[in-house]
């Protein structure tokens, strides 16, 4: 038998109700949005799409626009709005998909990028940030929360500084979303990404991007959407006009579902039993001989995201052994993420990473607790 | 049912979605359709409602800050633009 804890990269198991869902759509569900006799999908996806803006508290679900992943909401975001000379600041804690795509905007398009350095356990250095913001600063990208070290940032000082500048807020929630109560509006965030796979416990293939009345990106695709047919040119309305080509119908089936289920449950208890799990991560692993922890060493500000490696040994050998002998998955590495490591100082090694979900039990926790104990004195 | 007399058209399918969401919650009767070549030729969507339904409709979507693109009622074999009071 495996025990999953690597939720931090996707959630399993995913919410009840998401497997059928995804069947039944697939059965049953014809036709694709937006194209002639297609009501029954184009009534799923507003469905989600006022789910999503009720979960983010804005008003108008025409601003949640779908996509692939993360990852590639991001790259609309910010390769979307950013432009030569244009200053962008971010932090020393983001994931490859902002790193990766603020650098190729700097070489490739002259945008000039300002990296704030974090703190080693994973938090933003906020008045380091304010401080950087000029007139010339066109957007300031910020992790939510640390996918390494799971140190979870603040919003609204940020958010509340940028609302009357000509600098858009962005956030990278995709650690967050279902986990955290975000509010767009009271936060004042222009721009926000995230998956629908992870701690909203819905299946992989669909991200989504809130987009504020004070900006516009220009799209990343271009093509279909079912409206405006007659012009050679993207629509300008949303969500069309980031929405082009067939979307992943059965994909926002099963997110219905599990977002139903982050509905019934309340992100406010699912967030209390996340703090319940850091408790007891953090208590399991201090009493592991020679680890070494990256990341807060209480469970506020923080998720059930654990970084760590062992004095004296391999993290790939201990990670195999974890797998191998004793069926817990974990995942090893540099996550996507080397600037967080580089922060964290566990670059360029990397960690093992423990991220248990929803749905793991005290049970699971305890049998890894051993498992892990025994690798590490063993292999 | 409808007696399909009235087309009201909205400018996106997200929008015709929220119009029919309104509609259900309000009772008022529709039925969604292709939208008519004659107002258009995308693969777009119609709402089939009622003449008597317009003014409460047009009252409804300005209170919610929805904007219709317009109201439609046949005319012979065709489609007639009705602007209401």
């Amino acid at each position: 038998m495996n025990l999953y804890f690597d939720n931090a990269a996707t959630s399993w198991p995913k919410a009840p109700g998401v497997a059928q869902a995804l069947f039944n759509n697939i059965k049953s569900m014809k036709g694709s949005p937006g194209r002639s006799h297609s009501y029954d999908s184009d009534r799923l996806v507003f469905g989600v799409r006022q789910s999503l803006a009720d979960l983010l508290g804005t008003d108008d679900s025409s601003r949640i626009v779908f996509g692939l992943n993360t990852t590639q909401m991001i790259n609309t975001a910010i390769r979307g709005i950013l432009k030569q000379e244009d200053h962008v600041i971010t932090t020393s804690m983001e994931h490859n998909a902002v790193s990766r795509t603020l650098r190729y905007m700097e070489k490739q398009a002259g945008i000039k990028l300002t990296v704030v350095q974090s703190s080693p356990e994973g938090f933003a250095d906020i008045d380091s940030i304010l401080k950087r913001i000029t007139e010339r600063t066109k957007m300031v990208v910020i992790n939510h929360a640390s996918n390494v070290t799971g140190a979870v940032n603040s919003l609204h000082y940020i958010g509340n500084i940028l609302k009357d500048s000509n600098a858009f807020f962005m956030v990278d929630a995709a650690q967050t979303i279902g986990a955290v109560d975000i509010d767009v509006k009271q936060n004042n965030i222009d721009l926000l990404a995230g998956p629908g796979h992870k701690n909203l416990l819905g299946p992989t293939g669909i991200g989504f991007l809130y987009i504020s009345e004070r900006c516009k990106p220009d799209p990343l695709v271009f093509g279909g959407t079912g409206s405006f047919s007659d012009s050679d040119f993207q629509p300008e309305v949303l969500p069309d006009c980031y929405e082009s080509g067939t979307p992943n119908i059965p994909g926002l089936a099963g997110l219905s579902a599990s977002l139903d289920y982050i509905r019934t449950t309340g992100v406010t208890s699912i967030s209390k039993s996340k703090t319940r799990l850091s408790e007891k991560m953090l208590e399991g692993l201090l009493c592991i001989k020679g680890l070494k922890m990256y990341g807060p060493g209480t469970s506020r500000n923080r998720l059930p995201v654990f970084s760590f490696d062992i004095e004296g040994k391999d993290i790939v050998d201990v990670a195999e052994m974890l797998n191998k002998n004793h069926g817990v998955i974990t995942r090893v590495g540099l996550h996507c993420s080397p600037w967080a490591h580089q922060t964290a100082g566990s670059y360029p090694e990397g960690t093992i990473r423990i991220s248990p979900g929803l749905f793991n039990t005290d049970e699971d926790m305890h049998v890894m607790f051993k498992a892990l104990e025994h690798s590490a004195r063993n292999c | 049912m409808t007696n399909g007399d009235v087309i009201v058209l909205m400018q996106t399918v997200h929008l015709h979605m929220l119009m029919e969401s309104i509609l259900e919650k309000e009772g008022i009767s529709f039925q969604t359709r292709i939208k008519p070549r004659q107002l258009g030729t995308d693969c777009g969507m119609a709402l089939e409602v009622d003449f008597d339904d317009i003014d409460r409709i047009k009252t409804i979507a300005e209170r919610k800050n929805i904007l219709i693109f317009g109201f439609f009622t046949r005319c012979n074999d065709n489609w007639k633009q009705y602007i209401p009071d």
